[in-house]
């Protein structure tokens, strides 16, 4: 699993690579996650374009972005989804849940 | 692995890190039965929801226990069949929570069996005596 995170203004925008399924990606995914709440980050843009992979873990792990977020007064916006991880959210109804955007840029600016 | 194999047989221990080892096998196993790639990838999730939940709540991830994974694609069959067995008791499969509803939305977990019975034709479960209870995926050539 693949992770950089960048400062644009002040969301905070993390490329996510790889698989997140259960034992790998998703524990990573949730620890750099909950290091940008604890330094205090409150727009977090997830960019999934790099995600090859994902199971009910993973999708348990966005979840949990989202909820932690909630938590600590930020907001967690995903972008750039692959056609598989539009689908699974549409299919376990998470389209719902979460704002997505076409692009990183487009879910930048949306703060 | 050769392209007219028609049954494969793998007993791995509860341990998570053996799932990938398991996708990867299923992906050569159905590489020429006429399933597309795309279908394969979300068969191959289903078949890691049920690799990972039989370790989790079947095995409790005791290494001392196994899991076997059948894979059978009979010649001239209109369907390929994935049996997935563990040493536990099972579970109420007619009693667990519906992940879309409202109230479980935001649970991290919970979505492995209804992610199965979205990708697969057929899901059934099956308990074996003295103990030990699998789960049964069944694809359809035709839809694939």
């Amino acid at each position: 699993m693949k992770f950089d995170v960048v400062e644009k203004g002040d969301v905070t925008l993390m490329n996510i690579g790889g698989r997140i399924t259960l034992g790998s990606g998703d524990i990573k995914m949730r620890d750099k996650l909950l290091e940008q709440l604890e330094q205090g980050k409150k727009k977090i843009v997830l960019d999934l374009g790099d995600v090859s992979f994902i199971d009910s873990a993973g999708l348990g792990e966005l979840v949990a972005a989202y909820t932690s977020a909630r938590r600590h007064g930020a907001q967690v916006k995903l972008a750039n989804l692959t056609k598989k991880i539009d689908d699974l959210l549409d299919i376990t109804r998470l389209s719902s849940v979460f704002e997505t955007f076409d692009s990183a840029d487009d879910a930048v600016k949306s703060f | 692995m050769p392209a007219d194999l028609k049954e494969l047989n793998l007993k791995v221990s509860s341990r998570l890190e053996l799932t990938d080892m398991v996708e990867e096998y299923f992906r050569l196993f159905v590489k020429n039965s006429g399933v597309s790639p795309e279908r394969t990838d979300w068969i191959a999730l289903s078949i890691r929801e049920a690799v990972n939940n039989a370790i989790l709540y079947g095995n409790k991830q005791d290494p001392s226990k196994t899991v076997e994974i059948i894979m059978e694609n009979p010649a001239g069959g209109n369907s390929v069949a994935i049996r997935i067995w563990d040493e536990g008791e099972g579970f109420d499969v007619n009693n667990l929570p519906d992940p879309t509803k409202e109230e479980n939305l935001l649970r991290p977990h919970g979505r492995g069996i209804f992610l199965i019975r979205q990708f697969v034709d057929n899901v059934r479960f099956i308990c074996r005596s003295p103990r030990g209870f699998g789960i049964e995926l069944t694809i359809n050539r035709e839809n694939s």
